[in-house]
């Protein structure tokens, strides 16, 4: 027992990190027990499974804060990362995937029938966007990004009696394809052309070769495949739909998580092989941000749904990250940490609102949201942090993440995308605030309360995310040094 | 330690409005009981901080982006002490009214602890020494008036008003952002005394000139928003669906004015630029004059003040404009007192009146309501600029000083004095002379003492507050001027006698409107210019979206009934998903383009 308490939590003393106490190695077993436990299990019941895999999330979340910061090192002949940038991600991944978990386990809670592997997917999840996060080559890269793609696929499908689940599951099913195979295909491209699947000798090989039109090409359809995890326009055609679709708590996790695990897979990329390619990615990622910036705020106006909103939403947020990114800067690398963050905590917390009320409501409708203020009060507030914080009025967390990341760009000179992303951001305001007025303004349709209790431990949930929401809005600086310290000063 | 103290300002406040929100809500006298303590605490370390010497106390790391640290710290120059006691002392003042006001309301909780947090964000403003900060203060007051006008938020006019308030100001921030950016990669820093310093050693006049306007005008877009000077002038008038304490203490005393304030505190900076100043001095006429002659055509009398309010506010960007931050601030200083006490007397008109608003059907109310008709009489004539009064004097400032620098600024500035006697004079004699014209008027009578206590001190205050440099003095800014011209105050004077006999004469014994203008009654039609624009441009929004939507549902709908009439309805339910192929096809048609702009140059 002491022996699997010292190799989970990793101490910063002990001797060099080996393969088998990496954190994935463990999340997949996990799933794996939790597969077991499934098959074992005498009752035909999942709550022993929700609650194992929600505990399971809880001591691992807490585990992560042993794991050593200060080292960099490689496994797998390079395949595999450990540095201060994989650490960041791996925490948000944790933290979308306990919300995710509570919230499936909310879902169920509402009769909608549930099945064990709806606990257990996020694990294997969760574990290949780990490994996503400590990408070293291109292989480990793909099959990564597959295995998370292969999960949300199921789990947007999950609900097999549901029209709209299978709906959703079938448009993300061939979008997604149609992506992989322009992921694949810039991947062969930049092998043919670079002689290597190492991100690190890539990266010595493009450095030669960058005018070649084939690398540019590569390079383009790689990108096109981050920009679709990435729900970044004009690759994002499917998130309105599939949001709204899906489970609310895949919703989530495709809006927080997968996302996140895209951004890290592209700072992996700009870091790595395509550090010689600046420019032309430059190009790229200003093209996608600034149509993301449009589009998703734009879109989001004439939308009635609170979970179309919410994918509208997302387009925007990426063409946000997008836009800090395509800034280039260490300053700028910095800034869309903390906006990630920011996101991750005002995201989940706006969709465990969702998940809570939706069972009454029966739709996501805004106007089913009419009067929550009345029935609800606390409810009706929290959601209200969380739209404020994505609209970005101070001082929620969402305020600095935008001002850290317009700072940053308009730093680097790039006035005009700061006028266009100020402008978008403006008008985002209408969407988030229409959600607020039919909460705080609007009668109750039909005068009935709008939903029952939620659990204590749910509400606790809730809570604690909109508190992270304020806290981490209340002390950018810190925060900020907290993320820089882990990131960069090894 | 004592300049610690000056921390109390702005933790009492918050404290207050924390446990109001978290743990006292329930208990509606207690919340009150806080809230009213820590805005006159509040007060009393104000005036500590006036009288002592008290220097800001240290300022604390707060965050860093690329490789610029901000500190969180506190200004305490003359011109914050000023502003400081104006913020907390008429705060403290509408805090005592509000216990009246709002005793019977069931919302008194959330009432007061919004104030409370208006307070926090107020003071935040003035204290603060960064533009960053100032931004983020900023903002919190946007917050907290926008929970404060939509606070009856039953009704649909006072939700829509909170949201137009909110939005508007955003439209104002936006610029206000651009120019704290261009400020920021102009000149590194965002330290106002840092940025003093810049502008003393020349650093700031070798900029070059064109960005130093954009940097200017882009901060000025911030005060035109809250300060709701033309164009963005539309939210005032609809924010008066706040309950009267709040009309009076954000929408007429400090919030509005903080744009003046604002435009003061980097006054080093705007007056580098002509370009910026002549706009200023332009925006700020034009409100003035354009407000004051709307103000002559309303019936609401929350809304005559707000008009006044907006062209008084306009009075104080010319003065700025003009060079003469001390003038705008004096004025902004004494318009605080009267047109608090004002909003105020109004409030104890409605009050009284059963919630009648209308001007029309009021009437004969200064018999039964003494102490609110002498103290609304004094306010009256402040605003109008009597001679003697608070308003004169700083009216005359603003005047002299334009009488110096712009003759055709001047004799708009004299025009809307003119009307501002007129339209004030209309307002009172309709309201307290003559008989009574409705209900609620018949059967009025005088308000509580807590309300009528406020009234007599900020009456007080309207006839003394333009006496002695105790305000200018303590200022430390410049411009005010030191000669007389007799045509300026001549002027000023004769136009009070002018507006006010004018006034009085047309409507003496007056039972409805004598003089019709209907462009000036439709507020010169600006909110339907508004609408129709926003209607256009959502259509035009909407129709791209729609487009799409016909696009894609259309070509699903085509093709689904097509295959329908040949397969099962298996097949169908597939097809359900089937605009999946036009997303595909959007997909690689954005493949194509991306490639194409990336290769094909």
């Amino acid at each position: 027992m002491n022996t699997v308490a010292t190799t989970l939590f990793l101490q910063k003393s002990q001797e060099p990190m080996q393969w088998w106490n990496l954190p994935e190695v463990w999340w997949i077993f996990v799933g794996i027990l939790l597969l077991l436990l499934e098959m074992l299990r005498p009752r035909r019941n999942s709550a022993s499974i929700a609650k194992a895999s929600i505990f399971a999330f809880a001591v691992m979340l807490i585990a992560s804060l042993g794991w050593p910061t200060g080292l960099e090192t490689t496994f797998f002949g390079g395949a595999y990362q450990w540095d201060g940038l994989a650490i960041f991600f791996k925490r948000i991944f944790l933290i979308a995937g306990l919300a995710t978990t509570w919230m499936m386990r909310k879902c169920e809670a509402q009769g909608i029938q549930g099945r064990d592997e709806f606990y257990i997917l996020p694990w294997f999840a969760v574990a290949a966007m780990g490994f996503v996060s400590s990408v070293g080559d291109f292989v480990t890269g793909f099959v990564s990004i597959e295995l998370l793609t292969v999960c949300s696929y199921i789990m947007v499908a999950f609900y097999r009696s549901d029209r709209f689940s299978l709906e959703a599951g079938a448009k993300y099913l061939v979008i997604g394809a149609l992506s992989t195979a322009f992921l694949v295909f810039g991947i062969t491209i930049l092998f043919g052309t670079g002689g290597s699947l190492r991100f690190d000798q890539l990266a010595n090989s493009l450095a030669s070769g960058h005018q070649d039109p084939a690398v540019t090409m590569g390079v383009v359809l790689v990108l096109v495949g981050v920009g679709f995890k990435l729900a970044a326009a004009p690759f994002h055609w499917w998130a309105p739909d599939v949001y709204h679709g899906a489970p609310t708590p895949v919703s989530a996790f495709l809006a927080v998580a997968s996302k996140a695990a895209a951004v890290v897979f592209l700072l992996r990329l700009l870091i790595g092989p395509f550090a010689p390619l600046w420019t032309q990615c430059q190009q790229v990622l200003l093209a996608l941000a600034g149509a993301s910036l449009l589009v998703g705020n734009l879109g989001a106006l004439s939308q009635r749904d609170v979970k179309r909103v919410m994918g509208y939403s997302s387009v925007s947020h990426a063409g946000f990250i997008l836009l800090g990114i395509s800034a280039g800067s260490q300053p700028a690398m910095l800034s869309v940490c903390y906006y990630l963050l920011a996101y991750t905590l005002a995201t989940l917390l706006v969709f465990g609102v969702i998940c809570g009320m939706i069972d009454k409501t029966g739709g996501s409708l805004m106007r089913q949201f009419n009067g929550l203020a009345q029935s609800r009060p606390g409810v009706a507030w929290l959601m209200t942090i969380g739209m404020l914080s994505l609209a970005g009025i101070p001082p929620l967390s969402g305020f600095f993440g935008k001002w850290f990341i317009f700072a940053s760009v308009w730093q680097e000179g790039m006035y005009v995308m700061v006028f266009l992303a100020g402008f978008t951001a403006v008008a985002s305001l209408f969407y988030y605030l229409a959600i607020v007025r039919h909460m705080f303004f609007e009668k109750p349709a039909d005068g009935r309360a709008i939903s029952s209790g939620l659990s204590f431990g749910y509400q606790l949930l809730l809570v604690v995310l909109a508190v992270a929401t304020v806290a981490v809005g209340l002390v950018p600086g810190a925060v900020q040094r907290a993320i820089y310290a882990l990131i960069f000063n090894l | 330690m004592p300049e610690k103290y000056w921390w109390l300002i702005l933790v009492l406040p918050l404290l207050s409005a924390a446990s109001v929100a978290l743990v006292l809500r329930p208990f509606r006298a207690v919340s009150m009981g806080v809230s009213l303590l820590s805005a006159w605490v509040s007060f009393a370390v104000a005036l500590w901080g006036f009288w002592s010497q008290a220097g800001s106390p240290e300022s604390v790391r707060w965050m860093s982006v690329g490789g610029l640290s901000f500190q969180f710290g506190l200004v305490t120059d003359g011109l914050a002490k000023v502003m400081l006691l104006v913020v907390t002392g008429v705060g403290a003042l509408i805090h005592l009214f509000s216990t009246g006001y709002m005793s019977e309301d069931p919302g008194k909780s959330r009432f007061f602890g919004c104030l409370s947090l208006f307070m926090f964000s107020m003071s935040g403003v003035v204290l603060s020494d960064n533009l960053a900060m100032t931004f983020v203060f900023w903002e919190l007051v946007g917050v907290s008036s926008y929970l404060l006008i939509g606070f009856w938020f039953e009704k649909p006019s006072a939700s829509a008003a909170a949201n137009k308030a909110f939005i508007v100001n955003r439209i104002g921030d936006f610029g206000f952002m651009i120019g704290i950016l261009t400020v920021w990669s102009l000149l590194g820093s965002l330290n106002y005394t840092q940025l003093q310093s810049f502008a003393n050693d020349g650093r700031v006049a070798a900029v070059p000139a064109g960005l130093l306007t954009v940097a200017v005008l882009g901060l000025f877009c911030g005060a035109v928003g809250k300060s709701a000077q033309v164009p963005l002038h539309v939210w005032l008038p609809d924010a008066m669906e706040g309950p009267t304490p709040v009309s009076a203490l954000i929408h007429a005393a400090t919030m509005v004015a903080a744009g003046i304030y604002f435009l003061c505190r980097v006054f080093f900076l705007v007056e580098l630029s002509p370009v910026a100043l002549s706009v200023i001095a332009g925006i700020g006429g034009l409100t003035a004059i354009f407000a004051a002659l709307i103000a002559t055509q309303q019936d609401d009398i929350k809304r005559v003040l707000a008009y006044s309010t907006l062209s008084q506010l306009g009075y104080m960007v010319l003065a700025v404009g003009l060079g003469s931050p001390a003038a705008g601030m004096f004025h902004l200083t004494t318009h605080a007192f009267f047109k608090a006490l004002l909003f105020l007397g109004a409030g104890s008109l409605i009050h009284a009146a059963h919630h009648e608003q209308n001007i029309w059907k009021m009437g004969g109310l200064g018999k039964k309501m003494p102490v609110t008709f002498v103290t609304f009489a004094i306010g009256t004539l402040a605003l109008c600029g009597c001679p003697f009064l608070s308003g004169f004097y700083s009216k005359d400032a603003i005047l002299i000083v334009a009488y110096e620098t712009n003759r055709t600024l001047f004799w708009v500035a004299l025009g809307t004095a003119l009307l501002t006697s007129f339209y004030m004079t209309r307002l009172f004699v309709v309201s307290f002379l003559g008989e009574p014209r409705g209900d609620g008027a018949a059967h009025a009578h005088e308000s509580p003492w807590a309300m009528t206590l406020p009234l007599v001190v900020l009456a007080l205050l309207s006839i003394v507050g333009g006496y002695g440099s105790a305000i200018t003095g303590a200022l430390g800014l410049q411009g005010l001027p030191h000669t007389h011209p007799m045509a300026a105050v001549g002027g000023s004077v004769a136009v009070f006698v002018l507006g006010s006999l004018a006034g009085f004469l047309v409507y003496r014994g007056a039972k409805e409107e004598k003089i019709t203008f209907k462009i000036l009654k439709s507020k010169f039609y600006v909110d339907e210019i508004y609408e129709v624009c926003v209607v256009r441009a959502s259509d035009a929004i909407a129709a791209v979206v729609g487009w799409m939507d016909t696009w894609i549902i259309g070509g699903v709908m085509v093709r689904g009934v097509a295959l329908c009439a040949s397969v099962t309805g298996q097949v169908f339910r597939i097809m359900q998903a089937g605009n999946v192929q036009v997303y595909a096809f959007w997909f690689a048609l954005g493949v194509a383009v991306m490639l194409y702009w990336m290769m094909g140059r």
